[in-house]
C-alpha cells in the first residue's frame, strides 16, 4: 500500500484533470477503498475486544474478502451512487467525478506494492502487481511504517512530494478560491456557514499537510527512533517476508 | 511559511509521544485547521494590545 502519496496525488489530480471536479470529492474519493476495511486490517483493541482479520492481506486485497473494494468497478459503483443520490442538486457531477478520480488515483497507485489490487474484479479475480515494494500489513501497523519507509516506498512518497511542489500554485488562496471553490460552490458555502475563510482554506491544505508530516514522521521514526534497514532495491524490504496471495 | 513549519514541528513532535495521531487523517486535519485558526488569532489580539499600549504611551510622550 502507499501511504503519503495517496495525501499529494489529491492536488495533481485536481489540477489536471481539466474538467469541473469537486477537489473534496477527490479527497474523500481516496480514501473510499480503506475506508471501511483498514482498520479491521491493523486490528482494534478496546478493553476486551480484539479485532483483527485473520488473514489480513487476503482480507484488504483479494476476493473472498473486501479486495473487491480496490476494484475499479466498485469505485464506479461508489460514483454512481454518488450521483444517483444527489443527482438533482448541482453538486451531483463534480462530487461523482471526483469520487471515481479519487478512488481510481487509490487503487492504482497500490498496485505499486508486492500485493497489488484486483483491479478488474468482478471479472478477473487476479490482483495487478508491480512488486516494487513490500506489502507489509500483516506485520501490524508500526512494522509496516517501517518497511514501507524503508523501501522503494519512501521513493514513491517523496517522487509524489515533488511533483506536488511542482504544481505549488495549486496551494495558493487565489487558485483556492478561482477554481477549487468556484468548482464546487455550494458545500464550500455550508462549510463557509461554520467556518470562517483562513479555516477553510487551512481545510483545502489539510492533506498536504498530512502527507508532509508523516512523510517526515514515519521516516524519522523508523531510522532514528527505531533501527529499521533500509533496503532500496526493487520488492524490498528484504528483512520482512512479502505477502503473495 | 514560519506558521506552517511550526504547526509540522509541533505535530511531529506530538507524534513522536503519541503515534496515533498519524493512525487516522482526521486528526490532523482537525488540529491542522484548529492551529491555522488560533495561532493567528492569538497573534493579532497580542499585536492589538501591545499596539494599544504603544500607542497610549506614545500619546503621553
Amino acid at each position: 500500500m502507499s501511504w503519503a502519496a495517496h495525501d499529494f496525488e489529491t492536488y495533481v489530480i485536481q489540477k489536471h484533470l481539466g474538467i469541473r471536479v469537486s477537489y473534496l470529492a477527490i479527497f474523500f474519493g481516496t480514501y473510499v477503498p480503506d475506508a471501511f476495511t483498514k482498520w479491521y486490517v491493523y486490528g482494534f483493541t478496546r478493553g476486551p475486544f480484539n479485532l483483527r482479520a485473520d488473514h489480513p492481506a487476503q482480507f484488504h486485497r483479494s476476493w473472498p474478502g473486501a479486495g473487491f473494494t480496490h476494484s475499479i468497478f466498485f469505485i464506479g459503483c461508489v460514483a454512481f451512487t454518488v450521483w444517483l443520490v444527489t443527482h438533482r442538486r448541482s453538486w451531483a457531477k463534480p462530487w461523482a467525478l471526483g469520487i471515481l478520480a479519487g478512488g481510481l488515483a487509490h487503487i492504482t497507485t497500490d498496485t505499486a506494492d508486492s500485493l497489488g489490487t484486483m483491479l478488474l474484479w468482478p471479472f478477473w479475480t487476479g490482483n495487478v502487481s508491480i512488486g516494487m515494494w513490500a506489502y507489509a500489513a500483516e506485520a501490524g501497523r508500526y512494522d509496516d511504517a517501517g518497511a514501507y519507509y524503508s523501501s522503494l516506498g519512501v521513493v514513491m512518497d517523496f517522487a509524489w512530494l515533488v511533483i506536488v511542489l511542482v504544481h505549488f500554485q495549486v496551494f495558493r488562496e487565489r487558485y483556492f478560491r478561482s477554481v477549487i471553490v468556484t468548482a464546487d460552490p455550494w458545500v464550500w458555502g455550508q462549510l463557509g456557514r461554520v467556518f470562517p475563510q483562513p479555516v477553510l482554506l487551512a481545510l483545502y491544505r489539510a492533506s498536504m499537510f498530512y502527507g508532509v508530516t508523516r512523510l517526515l514522521f514515519w521516516t524519522a521514526w523508523a531510522h532514528i527512533a527505531n533501527d529499521y534497514q533500509w533496503d532500496l532495491s526493487w520488492g524490498g524490504p528484504d528483512w520482512i517476508t512479502p505477502v503473495h496471495l | 511559511m514560519v506558521l506552517y513549519a511550526l504547526a509540522a514541528a509541533v505535530y511531529i513532535g506530538v507524534g513522536f509521544r503519541e503515534k496515533a495521531v498519524f493512525a487516522w487523517w482526521p486528526y490532523s486535519t482537525a488540529y491542522f485547521m484548529t492551529f491555522m485558526w488560533l495561532v493567528p488569532t492569538i497573534l493579532r489580539r497580542i499585536r492589538a494590545r501591545t499596539g494599544r499600549k504603544a500607542g497610549r504611551g506614545s500619546q503621553s510622550v
